[in-house]
């Protein structure tokens, strides 16, 4: 009798029907339990006894291929430390008192160091600051005393620098003492503006604001809107001023664009826009040769060069009028005038 | 129309990237052994001695990492238990990258059983003046490959020879002239379904298959010399499950088939005959065995010993010629099928009947002599040529096929006929190759 069991036995001994051009001879298996060697499948699973399968695991395998990428052992190698000191630090700094603590240990090391002999400032000095300037520089300088730690003296300087009357400062600080070295710009002329009586250098700029005129007596005196814009010329007029010069009340700006030079007894000489100088020049010759002064005058017009003008007083213009009268007349006039 | 070089384009772009990036793997499965070499391309080495050539442009090529473990899902070189097969790849894909201190992300695979079969195709056409790549295009093209069948699958196709006219012979007609272009194609087709599933093992292994080929075209590329590559000669491969035989003339495989028998059925007839352990006939075949028996033979006794604690059952002995008794017989008949594959070729008829034995199986003592009696007279043994880096373990003729998919990978051979793309085709390539891609890929 044939069992279904039978026709089994039969297939796995021989395979499977050989069909179409396949000729298959049977595959080599064990027949049965009855050697030593259980079969390949069944050894090689079986866990604790001699033999292990040899082939990694398809996790151990993927990750031992993933290792080999360069970047994963970067990033393991050096990312995953990194991350972790990290996320240590952010979780013990996090609730801020640790952060607190340490930054006041911090100060106070900076401030043990800070306070040394070594690094102490005891006094300043100042030098070549006026009167005026030399209460706002000190007003400037840090508490004193204090450390060179904490001292910014590039900081300092520009502040001092940026001071109106400061033309260069220097600063140093040796040897416990802070030295600030002043230049300061000078005053070259006084302005009369709306506002009150100011100090201007020779660039026009302002210095400060004077009480008086008669503190300073030698300089001279500008009026007039636009005036502080041009100081030079206003100190080259002064400067060839010549026998003008101790009568010359000061010079007035007129229109932003030209001089009007103001001389004691009411005399106006009315410079041109161009070539000031050369006209004041003239002026100061005619004062010379002429006594231009002492003469019955108001305004001595040389705005057009080719032809002066003379505005004449009020007695002189009488004296002339009687003086044509008589030419008119016939009679030719004494000179005793 | 079937593409016949559709396996092979879509893995040309894997194979140029693996090239590109110097490394590449080459995987032997089989049914005893499973094998990898892990392959470098790297500079040539300037060589200052006159008489050694380009070494066959083999120079940049070096074996930087081997593993090889014994196969237990693989049956007549076909895989039968795919978490075994893979499991095996595995292990000798992290021996090999361990040893090459790389990760390798590409392999060339070999594939033996299978049940190759070959067809040798004709196609002509008429051209016009000078033979431009679009005329062998066209030749190729009209080369119609018959019914094959379902579930069959290309995984060769080779012009293997040209005709211009009355000028035979020709080997690449590119530049000639003529008025009728003959071109003769050889194709091999293998069962679809084991083709599948070594690729499917492969790829659940996180590789990449960047190549397919019969492991009868790797013997023959690795086992024959050049001459008899060009004049004409069998390579047959004995190896665990299937003995593979191929036949080239003229540079070119001719024809390829398998005979599913190998070393593990002569292994099998041992553990039976004798009644000894698979491991004991294994071990036996390979220390003792032969297919010669003499009167010495029959006074060498081999301890056979066993497991069993029986102490009668243990210390047993065989004869070494009751052993050749029991092995001879298979051999016979593997050669003798062999005999029959090269007779359904038409081998007789060729030229040189030159006959190269390569394979695990070619080891047994005495093996060319039976060999001559059954395939003819002209039999040698082939060992594969050498690689560099190739450590001496692995340098046998067991692993021929193995060395021959590292020549594949270094050099392949069909993208010498690259070109093969049919005029109509071309048009519709543009939107059918991206739905193509699509489909693959999502």
């Amino acid at each position: 009798m044939r069992s279904v069991s039978g026709g089994l036995l039969a297939r796995i001994a021989h395979g499977p029907a050989a069909g179409g051009r396949r000729r298959d001879v049977p595959a080599p298996q064990p027949t049965g339990p009855a050697f030593g060697d259980a079969g390949p499948d069944l050894a090689s699973r079986r866990r604790g006894g001699a033999r292990v399968d040899p082939a990694p695991s398809r996790m151990a395998y993927r990750a031992r291929r993933a290792w080999r990428r360069a970047w994963v052992r970067r990033a393991v190698g050096r990312g995953l430390p990194a991350a972790i000191a990290a996320a240590l630090l952010a979780v013990w700094l996090g609730d801020g008192e640790e952060f607190r603590v340490l930054g006041e240990r911090w100060a106070a090391i900076r401030a043990q160091v800070e306070a040394r002999p070594e690094f102490a400032i005891t006094a300043a000095r100042i030098e070549g600051a006026g009167p005026a300037l030399e209460p706002a520089i000190e007003a400037a300088l840090p508490p004193l005393p204090s450390s060179t730690l904490s001292l910014d003296l590039g900081a300092l300087r520009d502040a001092l620098a940026s001071m109106p009357p400061v033309a260069r400062v220097d600063v140093q600080a040796t040897g416990g003492v802070l030295s600030v070295r002043v230049a300061e710009h000078r005053p070259e002329a006084l302005w009369r503006a709306g506002d009150g009586l100011h100090a201007l250098d020779a660039e026009g700029r302002m210095l400060r604001t004077v009480a008086s005129r008669t503190a300073h007596p030698d300089l001279p005196l500008i009026a007039g809107e636009g005036a502080d814009r041009a100081v030079a010329e206003a100190l080259a007029l002064h400067g060839v001023a010549g026998p003008l010069g101790p009568k010359l009340r000061g010079l007035v700006r007129v229109g932003e664009r030209r001089w009007d030079a103001v001389i004691e007894d009411g005399l106006r000489i009315m410079l041109p826009e161009r070539d000031a100088v050369a006209a004041f020049e003239r002026a100061a010759a005619l004062e010379a040769a002429e006594d231009l002064t002492g003469r019955d005058l108001t305004h001595l017009d040389l705005r057009d060069p080719s032809r002066p003008v003379l505005r004449l007083g009020r007695a002189a213009t009488a004296q002339m009028a009687r003086v044509l009268a008589a030419e008119r007349a016939g009679e030719p006039l004494e000179e005793d005038q | 129309m079937i593409d016949l070089h559709e396996i092979q384009r879509a893995m040309r772009t894997m194979r140029r990237a693996a090239l590109g990036r110097g490394l590449i793997g080459a995987l032997d499965v089989g049914t005893s052994k499973v094998a990898c070499f892990v392959l470098r391309l790297e500079e040539p080495r300037v060589v200052d001695l006159a008489d050694v050539g380009p070494m066959a442009g083999l120079g940049r090529v070096r074996v930087v990492g081997f593993a090889a473990t014994r196969s237990r899902g693989v049956r007549f070189g076909e895989v039968a238990s795919m978490r075994e097969t893979e499991a095996a790849i595995r292990t000798v894909v992290q021996a090999a990258e361990h040893e090459a201190g790389d990760r390798v992300d590409h392999v060339v695979a070999g594939l033996s059983g299978a049940d190759p079969c070959s067809h040798g195709l004709s196609g002509a056409v008429l051209v016009e003046g000078e033979v431009g790549e679009a005329d062998v295009a066209r030749a190729m093209a009209d080369c119609t490959p018959p019914d094959l069948g379902p579930d069959r699958h290309v995984i060769h196709a080779q012009p293997v020879h040209f005709a211009l006219d009355h000028r035979t012979g020709l080997a690449d007609p590119r530049g000639l002239s003529g008025r009728r272009l003959f071109c003769d194609m050889h194709m091999m087709c293998v069962d679809a379904g084991a083709a599948r599933a070594v690729v499917e093992a492969v790829k659940r292994c996180d590789l990449e298959v960047a190549g397919l080929t019969a492991s009868a075209h790797a013997s023959g590329l690795a086992a024959l010399v050049e001459d008899e590559r060009e004049l004409g000669a069998a390579c047959v491969d004995i190896g665990g499950g299937a003995t593979s035989v191929s036949i080239f003339m003229r540079r070119h495989m001719v024809h390829a088939d398998a005979v599913r028998m190998g070393g593990e059925h002569v292994t099998s007839d041992i553990h039976k005959g004798l009644q000894v352990s698979l491991g004991t006939a294994e071990r036996i075949k390979t220390l003792n065995g032969g297919v010669h028996a003499t009167g010495l033979d029959d006074r060498e006794m081999i301890e056979v010993g066993g497991g069993t604690g029986d102490w009668e059952a243990d210390r047993r002995t065989v004869s070494r010629a009751e052993l050749i008794g029991v092995m001879r017989p298979r051999v016979e008949e593997i050669l003798e099928e062999t005999r029959r594959a090269l007779d359904a070729a038409g081998f007789d008829e060729l030229p040189t009947r030159k006959v190269v034995l390569t394979g695990g199986g070619s080891e047994i003592p005495g093996i060319t002599d039976l060999a001559g009696r059954i395939l003819g007279a002209q039999v040698r043994l082939g060992r594969p040529i050498r690689l560099r880096g190739v450590p001496a373990r692995a340098t046998g003729p067991a692993f021929s096929s193995l060395t021959g998919l590292c020549l594949e990978a270094a050099q392949p051979e069909d993208e010498r006929w690259d070109f093969a793309l049919p005029q109509d085709e071309r048009s519709r390539l543009g939107l059918g190759r991206a739905v193509r891609w699509l489909r693959a890929n999502w």
